[in-house]
């Protein structure tokens, strides 16, 4: 028969496995919830740029403004992926004092999905503030 | 320039953890972070390194922004389904494809990487105490009829400590099948999730 320490060590290994099932689970979480900041993110972006070209740097200082915190660092992969997907243009543009800057402009493209993302958030988090609202 | 070196050393490390990406787009990117950085240095009114530092520091982790970058660029590799699936399967072509791979961050390769050792470290601690335990008999002197019928005892009891060697053989056997098939499972998992999107 099987001592207790072979039981022990039985007990130890489900509950080492159980608790990586829960760290797997927490980690899942986490991550779906960056991954819905990070969709939104994007088209706050999108809807700074509508109002008119802006460069990274003015983007990332309008959105702080808006309470909006952010790495800075990480708008510019933001604007990368934006740029690739075709929701907006860039060009650099020289300055006559300063570095050369890069703007950004809404393509028709950007705009007809800010619209659509529009709709979806409004019923999106409406029927978020029902629920934990209510109950 | 002090300051001047720091910001070229920070660009330096995003160019080293931009991996499989075009030499133009990489130019380009960090053109462009460093038309921001400068311009940010140039409207802080303190000119002191540790401010340079501060706002290095809020621009973020070079890694990070690199990994982000890389993020939605198609993959010039393995896909990522083969490369999760060959993890679980077997599991050391699959985590050497995962590092070459730059679909997931190193801290996340590293974890993933991690998790399979961590469990075969836990399983040989765990055998190694169960063996001991087994194991351990003590030296036999045989001196009168007493002492004689006191190891007869011991072959006895050494005999039933044999019936629990083996079966805490079969155990050990049994767990280390659960943990080499279950983790590479778990490693697998893990990579699924922290797939960059």
């Amino acid at each position: 028969m099987p001592s207790g320490r072979v039981s022990g060590l039985v007990f130890s290994i489900a509950i080492y496995l159980v608790l990586k099932g829960i760290w797997l689970y927490t980690v899942s979480m986490s991550r779906q919830f960056i991954q819905i900041k990070k969709g939104a993110l994007e088209f706050c972006v999108l809807a700074v740029i509508e109002t008119g070209e802006k460069y990274g740097y003015e983007i990332v200082k309008l959105l702080t403004q808006k309470g909006l915190t952010i790495q800075e660092g990480t708008i510019y992969p933001l604007l990368a992926r934006l740029k690739r997907e075709g929701y907006v243009e860039a060009y650099w543009q020289e300055r006559d004092q300063g570095v050369p800057r890069k703007y950004y402009a809404i393509t028709a493209e950007g705009k007809a999905a800010l619209e659509e993302f529009r709709v979806a958030w409004a019923d999106f988090s409406q029927a978020v503030n029902s629920i934990i609202k209510e109950g | 320039m002090q300051q001047e070196k720091i910001i070229r050393e920070y660009l330096q490390e995003i160019e080293d953890e931009l991996q499989g990406v075009s030499r133009k787009a990489k130019r380009e990117f960090l053109r462009e972070i460093e038309s921001h950085l400068l311009e940010e240095w140039e409207m802080t009114e303190e000119k002191s390194q540790v401010a340079l530092l501060n706002m290095l520091e809020r621009f973020g982790d070079p890694t990070v922004i690199a990994a982000e970058f890389q993020g939605k660029r198609e993959s010039l590799g393995t896909p990522s389904w083969v490369i999760i699936l060959l993890t679980v399967f077997v599991w050391p072509v699959g985590i050497v494809l995962a590092w070459l791979s730059p679909l997931w961050s190193r801290r996340d390769k590293a974890i993933a990487t991690f998790i399979p050792v961590l469990s075969l470290i836990l399983l040989l601690v765990g055998s190694f105490a169960v063996y001991t335990e087994f194991s351990a008999v003590g030296e036999i002197q045989i001196t009168d009829t007493a002492e004689m019928q006191q190891f007869e005892e011991r072959v006895v009891e050494k005999g039933s400590r044999f019936s629990e060697r083996f079966w805490g053989l079969v155990y050990s056997v049994f767990l280390g099948i659960l943990l080499l098939t279950g983790n590479p499972l778990f490693s697998g998992i893990y990579l699924a999730i922290m797939v960059r999107a």
